[in-house]
């Protein structure tokens, strides 16, 4: 299990071929890569040229910690990752890995979900976009706090 | 105690400082220390922003009142916005 927060961009490959290889005898492995967009908020209607993310060094790494520990502690899982970058980015450009390896894709798929979901507004980053209009921080959506909710409310199974 | 106040993102703009060093009584809280802060150098932020801020005592966000004592890392920032 690792996490990291870095400047530079990843390359997907080479974090796949690293989790791969500490899951050992995983079936799965599940990855999501999150882009910047040129239309950032659904309400924008101008394009966004330039991301700039915040964070609070030392809350950031703890929280991300967290988050992996929590979904390591709720799916069987041999493998997890989280890649997030910092700093300046253009439209297009990678802003964070999560990896997830088990041995079914269920846990894999779920996990990924649940720590994306997480580190969205519970991991200390925000964003400022720069467009023609100038520069302004992104708002914090209604839609990420019930996408945590959702994991918050006792389920059964469903497989 | 002197407590050492970090702020991030809007707020650190919009205050124009990194942080700030608040004077509060030895057995003062987070609600306490906020109070100092409106009445005090935050007096500037709009209200909006104000009642959404998060407060992170040594790296955790804490949702209610809590105790501080002069050596903890107190934070204060927006919802955050990552991924």
């Amino acid at each position: 299990m690792s996490v990291r927060v870095q400047e530079e961009d990843f390359s997907l490959q080479q974090e796949v071929d690293e989790v791969r290889r500490e899951a050992g005898d995983a079936g799965a492995i599940v990855t999501f890569t999150g882009l910047v967009r040129e239309f950032h908020q659904s309400d924008d209607t101008h394009t966004v040229s330039c991301l700039m993310l915040e964070h609070y060094p030392g809350m950031t790494e703890k929280a991300l910690a967290e988050i992996e520990a929590q979904a390591r502690n709720r799916w069987p899982l041999l493998a997890t990752r989280i890649v997030h970058r910092v700093g300046t980015m253009t439209t297009q450009e990678q802003i964070v890995l999560v990896a997830a390896a088990s041995a079914h894709r269920h846990a894999a798929f779920e996990a990924a979900q649940f720590m994306m979901d997480y580190l969205k507004s519970r991991a200390p980053f925000w964003k400022k976009q720069t467009t023609s209009e100038g520069e302004s921080w992104v708002d914090s959506r209604e839609s990420d706090e019930s996408a945590i909710a959702r994991w918050q409310t006792p389920k059964t199974e469903s497989f | 105690m002197l407590i050492t106040v970090q702020y991030f993102a809007s707020v650190r703009e919009a205050r124009g400082e990194s942080s700030d060093l608040i004077e509060l009584p030895d057995n003062a809280d987070t609600k306490v220390l906020l109070s100092a802060l409106r009445a005090g150098p935050l007096s500037m932020l709009e209200q909006a922003l104000f009642d959404r801020l998060l407060v992170a005592v040594n790296q955790s966000v804490v949702s209610s009142a809590t105790g501080l004592s002069a050596d903890d890392e107190v934070a204060l920032f927006p919802p955050m916005t990552g991924g």
